[in-house]
């Protein structure tokens, strides 16, 4: 222990130039691991509460590409390539059971336009200011039912034939919420605006659904299907305005989806924002690329922390070795002069703790890293820094010195 | 008087590229206890392979190396650094001291490793301090001193241990005549009365005049 302690005395007091150096870089190293930890957890705190489930988009604002919603009225562009291309990619969108295009789903009839032969009172719903007076109105995709898990409690589902545009004189079919049953029978029709509907079934009660983070409940509603493109009322194959779409699948990335649809046809652009949440889709890539980028970086300033303590050691190192030489010479083992570095390292990094630690209290009241893993990261710089110092004392032996070559 | 070293068939050569060059080819030696023997020898002939091969800091090739009775066997540096901290004390021409520490801790640096409490190291430096002439000079610095004085205090830590062999590589080497008569008489005197079995190494006839025996090493 004599000998350790001594020598770490003589390192102490004969190299004073360079343990201020090397104390500086291991205050720093400590600091920029602080720092670079302090970062990701934060981060990685970030990343946690944005991309916690209940975070997660459910609704998207869907922009297609102008290729995409040009008018197609005009004979020459209804026979063209694009069309065909464009009404391909919506069909397989729609028909992907993740994704589902709304458009006007919620809507209303007004009350003076109903067919006054059946009593709605018990439906009609107010909006005082106004004095209007309307039904409650849903426009169901296909596929929303399933996404939205509303079953019928009585009577059919839309069919296929519903969703169809190709004859728009048909009457709709209609299925009405669950407290129409008690006032309606199926195969009953009503009318609105001169349009004739068919009431196909009922709901189950309490059906509900949730659109952009607001809750429908449904058992004064009409639901009606909804068409591409008749609801438009527009030639356009697409619309202008935004259309939403509904991840059924929570864990869905609908960017993705729908460029696996779309690069299938070739290249256009459906930029998908989300409305009620995060984007799952390229937010989460670019966070979790940060989160990879300050592992990058602490690793990088970790490897410059241990180059430049290295350098340094092994200058004093160097400068020492007649003195090692010296200490064989009297029979003082190299693993003891070895461990009298190590331990004056450990003394340093001790040291070098305070000042984070001083200046995280004061900051943030509190040491916001864990004191081990600052402890950790810095003293793996330092034993690989370390490294070096030791190889260079490995080369040392008497026979230089007896021969004169390093004194 | 017994003998304290005993060099048996020592064979040790060096690859030096494809050449394998042979500095000892069967050497033998043998060195009474409280002897004082000088090595010459030309530059190459292993006077300091010789040396180095006593002192535990080398290894023979083959043959045997007995010390004080034992084989030795030494398998890596540090079972030498044991060996030379229980028996051998070294002195060099560049007398080897440490700038930053004061004559009495250069001497104090031979005993870091043995189990006196600081009260007995403290008698012990002050004691082969007087016997070397240098008490006064124990607070100074190796700086301060002149080459005479250097060696002094390189002999003084050398056997400050009392080990058994004291070996020196041309210890008055860097040194001019006056001061090299000096030394010797003081590594003579210290053989004498500590009865430490001296071998140095050295050029100089006269030196080695003043050895009970001179072993002569010659070129292979």
């Amino acid at each position: 222990m004599s000998t350790i302690l001594n020598n770490i005395m003589r390192l102490f007091f004969q190299h004073t130039k360079s343990n201020f150096l090397i104390l500086i870089n291991i205050i720093l190293s400590t600091a920029a691991i602080f720092v670079l930890l302090q970062n990701y957890y934060y981060l990685r705190q970030q990343y946690n509460e944005i991309y916690g489930t209940t975070n997660v988009a459910h609704n998207y604002s869907v922009v297609p590409e102008f290729n995409l919603r040009q008018n197609y009225n005009n004979d020459v562009l209804n026979k063209s390539p694009m069309y065909y291309i464009g009404k391909e990619v919506f069909n397989e969108l729609e028909a992907d059971y993740d994704i589902i295009f709304f458009d006007c789903s919620c809507g209303a009839m007004d009350s003076e336009y109903l067919d006054n032969s059946i009593n709605w009172e018990n439906f009609v719903q107010t909006v005082e200011e106004f004095s209007y007076k309307y039904i409650d109105v849903h426009y169901l995709p296909a596929n929303g039912f399933r996404a939205f898990n509303i079953e019928i409690g009585e009577g059919n589902n839309f069919t296929e034939e519903d969703y169809s545009d190709e004859d728009l004189s048909k009457p709709l079919s209609a299925i009405l919420g669950y407290n129409y049953s008690k006032v309606f029978n199926i195969g009953d029709t009503f009318t609105y605006d001169g349009d004739t509907a068919v009431i196909i079934g009922f709901l189950k009660e309490n059906s509900s659904y949730n659109e952009y983070g607001i809750y429908y409940n449904l058992d004064d509603a009409v639901l009606l299907p909804q068409i591409f493109p008749r609801l438009q009322g527009e030639s356009n194959l697409l619309p202008e305005e935004l259309y939403l779409v509904h991840a059924g699948n929570e864990d869905v990335d609908v960017q993705a989806a729908i460029n696996a649809v779309t690069t299938k046809y070739g290249y256009y652009t459906i930029e998908v924002s989300p409305i009620d949440g995060i984007q799952l889709t390229s937010t989460k890539d670019i966070s979790e690329k940060n989160v990879k980028l300050i592992g990058i970086l602490a690793l990088i300033a970790c490897t410059i922390c241990a180059l430049s303590l290295a350098s340094i050691l092994v200058n004093r190192t160097l400068q020492d070795r007649d003195v090692y030489c010296i200490y064989l010479c009297c029979g003082i083992p190299m693993w003891k002069i070895n461990l009298s570095i190590a331990i004056e390292m450990m003394i340093y990094l001790v040291i070098s703790i305070f000042p984070t630690v001083a200046i995280s209290i004061r900051e943030y009241g509190s040491l916001i890293v864990p004191l081990w893993q600052i402890l950790l990261f810095a003293g793996s710089i330092t034993v690989i820094s370390l490294i070096p110092t030791f190889i260079t004392n490995r080369k040392c032996n008497i026979d230089l010195m007896i021969r004169d070559r390093i004194v | 008087m017994g003998t304290i070293l005993e060099l048996r068939n020592i064979s040790k050569s060096f690859n030096s590229g494809s050449n394998t060059i042979v500095v000892h080819d069967n050497f033998n030696m043998t060195v009474d206890s409280g002897e004082m023997v000088a090595i010459m020898g030309k530059s190459g002939s292993g006077k300091t392979t010789l040396l180095n091969i006593i002192a535990g800091i080398d290894y023979p090739d083959s043959g045997e190396y007995i010390f004080d009775g034992n084989k030795i066997n030494l398998k890596n540096t540090s079972d030498g650094v044991k060996f030379r901290c229980n028996n051998i004390g070294i002195v060099l021409q560049h007398f080897a001291l440490i700038n930053d520490f004061t004559v009495e801790e250069n001497v104090n640096v031979a005993l870091w490793e043995t189990k006196l409490s600081s009260k007995d190291k403290k008698t012990k430096v002050e004691s082969i301090l007087k016997k070397c002439g240098i008490y006064d000079l124990r607070d100074k610095t190796p700086a301060s001193l002149s080459g005479g004085e250097k060696q002094r205090v390189a002999i003084a830590r050398a056997l400050v241990g009392e080990p058994k062999l004291l070996l020196a590589d041309e210890p008055t080497g860097a040194l001019d005549s006056e001061t090299e008569n000096e030394i010797m008489a003081l590594i003579k005197t210290l053989n004498k009365e500590l009865k430490t079995t001296v071998i140095l190494i050295t050029h100089d006839k006269e030196v080695s005049d003043l050895c009970d025996r001179t072993v002569v090493l010659k070129k292979h």
